[in-house]
């Protein structure tokens, strides 16, 4: 059952920011925190409802992108300035869950849900994340689980298609505190559980995140994006790939940014293919080599070492789509 | 008095004539050349607009003045001993009207995590929520087992320490009970044929030139109709008691009300107006009718218990799951000499997990031996689900007899063809569906198709069976006004028994299906079918039909009389009496209605057995599925993109709702074969995805181009000659898939869902 709860719904975030109290929360959309009130798994004094402001609602090309965090995931997969300027954050805004959720679910919202692993999301379990002792999944069904980052207590993976585009597309938050409007670096906001076990990004109790900046000249570059599920009908990832980057004039990688998404408990960035690829020469031989080399530092666990091979065909084919090459795998 | 009558039977463009005879007052039936308006056309739903504008009301949507909302307390734990229970602080919270246990003695047992333990009635479903938090226990944990290997091991803890009597409902076919013997958790097994000795058997097998052997697995699959089970239950001061039930069967319901609560029949009323979707569990007042009842009866107050989807999945009834050893024995040429089959399966604490119907009736065989058994494990109950066995059945069989095929060099379909050949129905199909999906065009050599992206044809046979009861009794009234209404009390489950009900009414009296009111889903209303073993159609349509025969009849009479005539010289046109001597004269159905004394006809009509001193009726729904997909190599994701269905149901009567059914029979079959599972912690016990978002069921996305050909089989066994489609349609989907995905890719998925995962881990056993 819902415990009461007081319920704001502020016009401004200057307001939003006073409303904030002990044990409260901010919604947007709503989709992840009701399913956490209703399970229990959560509860607060009061709720602020931070969808009524509107300055929050926006998307500005003038210079760099620069998208509201009330923006709605529809809206994003929408936009024509962002699929002509990042085509892979709008094909992931279009894979997320249903039409329904899509209208309703924001990009703030989407940045900064909870973890979707069953064990969390059940009242039956007191598993790590929610402050019990053990990760359950480690031990037991483990299939949608982590293959990196899982060796700290806790194994789930970050469940944000857009928190995958956007740290490959080397985004920065503008997050609204007290004192100042403060910018974090995406690929700085997440914990790992070796970091924090309970709280997986660095937006604190009472801040608001305000919108997401892609710099110009991340901007038009090449864009790969693949989110491979189970069902095609609203369901999570079981991989997802984002790689941006560019060939240059000799026909080699320059500057490739490869980010997985459902791999970690945060976005997580292929650091070594990156520096591998660069300056190498673009064709399906040396592809297939970096490909052949990637991923043995992952650590699968028992059901889910499929996840490999599915992301080394994915990283495969995004490297050949990248490179104009017609992939073999 | 029996009369005689000629009447064409067989497929459409093969029909003979043959002589029936058939009782005085019911009319000719349906046949090959009867033209009708109505029946065997596309009709709409009389409710569509109803449900889906939402003025439909569900039992879900029920609200009585007073009503109070239940739930259950469920254990989180899956076995052990509760022999002490706290209500009282429960009791104490205001607004909680009632808390029971859900058993009357201690202790009481826990033999799966989500099993009941005691229930609340409150103001409103939050206070009733906050309540179960109150309740405390007294309980030690036992050592538990979740799955067949674990518990058919040597010292395995018991599930039941007592001899389990195997429940059946409406449901399940095979409702005797056999002397089956209960060792360990292992209940069976069941022997077919039971004098078969397996030696003598396995040494005829060894000796067939061709043998095939393998395993094939299927997992379990819950319940997840649309609307979740429950009641609301009104116990009013009068001990009489009412019953808004999501219900397949409303007497069913009733009947275990009364019993229960030592009530007549007459004092119990259940009704189901509208009904969101059952799949076979459906049936009798189950635990959570029972304890509505007594919190009712405890309260004073209309009780509501609708239990919410983790109860659903938990504690309703799945499909067994399945462990099945499979041997064929065959000729060099391909005719079938052998089949054998060692089936283990789990129903939970349930039963019901035999899986040998498809390896009975489908195929010739010289010899068959069957060992099929029930594995009880801490788990969930199972339930009847749509064809019980029979999709876990086909889904081995059809790939047994694929790779049969593949080791004889002979094509699939071919296989099939030479070892059905007395059935003229499964060979008519065959061509049909081959022409029509294409068949020729596959890839002849599994697994040959260049490239990551591959393309594969399959094909699977279903086997189902007419099956109809007695009894049934059907209404018909006019009034003065013409007003025409049909009365039962069967439920419409979605199949949309309703409609055709009014579509028989309006043909047999020449009037339109939307002039018809369709009064059903009410026990008060005379005895209908529960609607389990695709028998709604097949047990209520001639009760319906021959009532309104009846009543036009009693019109023709009425008519003749305003006509000064004889009934013989009165003819009927459309909805018109005339005088057959002078065309000039004829009266509206109005005019004669007009003239009916008192205030209506009323007649009834009872569903009896199909026509006597016939030669024997065909009483197996036959079907056949092409399926076509994609199977991407490299991340292992099947997409199917095309399904041809080609089913016999005897004379169709809504060939929109038909299709329909049909439609929805092959979507769940998708969504058997490649996304759902039920998957228990295995250290737990504890279901973790008893959701909708993590048992993954088949949405929109996911359904391919669906056609079906429906074959009009007339057999003129009674005045409608309906047979069902509820079940047929969902049993081969999963096995032409994975037929379908083996023609792709070249590598056997014997395992069911077919996930990524275990796609890409077969391509890479393959590859080494």
């Amino acid at each position: 059952m819902i415990k009461d709860f007081e319920y704001y719904l502020p016009k401004a975030t200057e307001q939003a920011l006073t409303l904030f109290s002990k044990n409260s929360a901010y919604k947007a959309g709503g989709i992840d925190l009701l399913d956490l009130l209703k399970e229990n798994i959560v509860s607060y004094d009061s709720i602020i409802n931070l969808s009524g402001i509107d300055s929050l609602d926006f998307i500005d090309t003038e210079i760099d992108l620069k998208i509201g965090a009330g923006v709605s995931i529809q809206k994003i997969a929408d936009s024509q300035p962002i699929q002509k300027y990042c085509p892979a954050l709008s094909e992931s805004a279009s894979e997320i869950a249903t039409p329904h959720i899509r209208n309703i679910a924001t990009l703030g919202g989407n940045l900064c849900q909870k973890p979707r692993c069953w064990y969390f999301r059940s009242k039956d379990f007191d598993c790590s994340r929610k402050g019990g002792k053990v990760c359950f999944a480690i031990d037991g069904e483990n299939k949608y689980h982590s293959i990196y980052g899982n060796q700290d207590g806790c194994a789930f993976v970050n469940p944000s298609g857009m928190a995958t585009v956007l740290t490959a597309l080397n985004a920065r938050l503008q997050i609204l505190t007290k004192k100042e409007i403060k910018t974090i670096n995406l690929r700085d906001f997440y914990y790992l559980p070796a970091e924090k076990l309970t709280c997986e990004h660095k937006l604190n109790d009472g801040e608001i995140l305000l919108s997401v900046t892609v710099e110009k000249e991340n901007l038009l570059r090449k864009n790969y994006y693949c989110k491979i599920k189970e069902k095609q009908s609203s369901d999570w990832p079981i991989a997802e790939i984002c790689i941006i980057g560019g060939i240059n004039s000799l026909g080699n990688f320059e500057n490739v940014s490869i980010v997985l998404g459902s791999a970690a408990p945060i976005p997580w960035r292929m650091i070594k293919e990156e520096k591998k690829l660069e300056g190498l020469q673009a064709t399906t031989k040396y592809i297939g080599n970096v490909v052949e080399s990637s991923f043995s530092d992952a650590n699968p666990l028992r059901d889910n070492a499929y996840k490999v091979k599915l992301f080394r065909t994915l990283l495969y084919r995004g490297l050949c789509s990248i490179a104009g090459l017609e992939s073999e795998r | 008095m029996n009369k005689k009558e000629k009447v064409s039977v067989g497929l459409p463009d093969n029909l003979r004539e043959i002589i029936i005879e058939i009782p005085e007052d019911e009319p000719k039936p349906w046949d090959g050349k009867s033209e009708l308006n109505y029946i065997g056309k596309r009709v709409k739903r009389i409710d569509g607009i109803d449900k889906t504008t939402g003025k439909a009301k569900y039992t879900f949507d029920v609200k009585i003045p007073g009503m109070l909302y239940a739930k259950f307390l469920r254990s989180d734990f899956p076995a052990g001993t509760i022999s002490e229970i706290d209500l009282s602080k429960a009791q104490k919270l205001k607004g909680v009207y009632s808390v029971l246990p859900a058993q009357d003695d201690l202790p009481l047992i826990i033999r799966y995590a989500g099993q009941e333990i005691a229930a609340v009635a409150a103001e409103t479903a939050e206070i009733a929520e906050t309540a179960l938090q109150q309740i405390t226990f007294k309980h030690t944990t036992s050592d538990f087992v979740l799955s067949v290997e674990d518990a058919i091991r040597e010292n395995a803890p018991l599930v039941y320490q007592t001899t389990v009597k195997e429940k059946t409902t409406e449901g399940d076919l095979d409702s005797s009970e056999s002397s089956v013997v209960q060792e360990g958790n292992i209940r069976g097994p069941k022997i077919f044929p039971e004098d078969e000795n397996a030696e003598k058997f396995d040494d005829y097998l060894r000796n067939c030139e061709v043998i095939h052997t393998a395993e094939y697995r299927t997992q379990v699959q819950t319940h997840s109709a649309m609307e979740t089970h429950g009641v609301v239950v009104e116990w009013g001061s009068d001990d009489k008691v009412k019953v808004w039930a999501s219900t397949q069967g409303t007497f069913s319901v009733r009947n275990d009300i009364a019993d229960y609560f030592k009530l007549k029949y007459n004092d119990v009323r259940v009704i189901t107006e509208f009904m969101g979707g059952g799949f076979g569990a459906k049936f009798g007042a189950g635990l959570y009718g029972i304890m509505a009842a007594k919190l009712s009866r405890a309260t004073g107050k209309p009780v509501r218990l609708m239990l919410d989807r983790k109860g659903e999945h938990l504690s309703v009834g799945n499909r067994p799951d399945s462990l099945q050893k499979l041997s064929i024995g065959t000729t060099k040429e391909g005719k079938i000499k052998a089949l054998k089959l060692i089936s283990l399966g789990t129903g939970g604490v349930g039963t019901g997990a035999g899986t040998s119907g498809p390896i009975k009736n489908i195929y010739d065989y010289e010899k068959i031996y069957v060992e099929e058994s029930d594995v009880f494990i801490n788990a969930g109950p199972a339930a009847a689900f749509r064809a019980p066995g029979h999709p876990q059945g086909a889904f081995a069989l059809e790939q047994a007899i694929d790779e049969m095929a593949h080791k004889l060099g002979i094509d699939p379909l071919e296989f099939r063809r030479i070892n059905t050949t007395g059935n003229y129905i499964r060979q008519t199909q065959y061509v049909l569906g081959a022409e029509k999906f294409g068949w020729d065009k596959r890839n002849q050599v599994p697994g040959s198709i260049k490239g990551p992206i591959k393309r594969g044809f399959g094909v699977a046979n279903s086997v189902w069976y007419y099956i109809y009861n007695k009894g049934f009794v059907a209404t018909v009234t006019i009034n003065r006004r013409g007003e025409v209404q049909v009365i039962n009390g069967v439920q419409d489950i979605g199949g949309g028994i309703g409609t055709v009900l009014a579509m028989i009414v309006a043909e047999e009296l020449g009037l339109e299906p939307d002039q018809i009111t369709v009064k059903i889903g009410d026990t008060d209303n005379g005895f209908g079918p529960a609607s389990g073993g695709s028998q709604t159609t097949a047990g209520i349509t001639p009760a319906v039909r021959n009532a309104a025969y009846k009543a036009k009849i009693r019109m023709i009479e009425l008519a003749a009389s305003i006509l000064g005539k004889t009934t013989d010289k009165v003819t009927m046109e459309g909805s018109r009496f005339s005088d057959g001597d002078d065309i000039s004269k004829s009266l509206s159905f109005q005019q004669v209605a007009a003239k009916i004394p008192g205030d209506e006809i009323r007649v009834t009509a009872e569903r009896r057995s199909d026509n006597l001193g016939r030669e024997e009726i065909k009483t197996t729904i036959d079907g056949v599925q092409f399926a076509d997909v994609t199977v991407d190599t490299g991340t292992g994701v099947v997409k199917v993109n095309r399904i041809v269905a080609v089913h016999d149901c005897g004379r169709p009567m809504d060939r929109l709702t038909l299709e329909s059914q049909i439609n929805g029979g092959i979507i769940q079959g998708i969504s058997y074969a490649l996304y759902e599972n039920r998957i228990l912690d295995r250290n737990t016990g504890i279901m973790v995805n008893p959701n909708l978002e993590m048992y993954k069921i088949a949405g929109a996305r996911d359904v391919p181009q669906i056609e079906t050909i429906i074959m009009d089989f007339n057999q003129a066994m009674n005045s409608t000659g309906a047979m069902g489609i509820g079940e047929p349609a969902t049993i081969p989907t999963s096995a032409a898939i994975a037929n379908a995905v083996f023609n792709a890719i070249g590598v056997r998925l014997r395992s069911l869902p077919i996930t990524p995962d275990k796609i890409l881990a077969a391509l890479e056993e393959q590859s080494k």
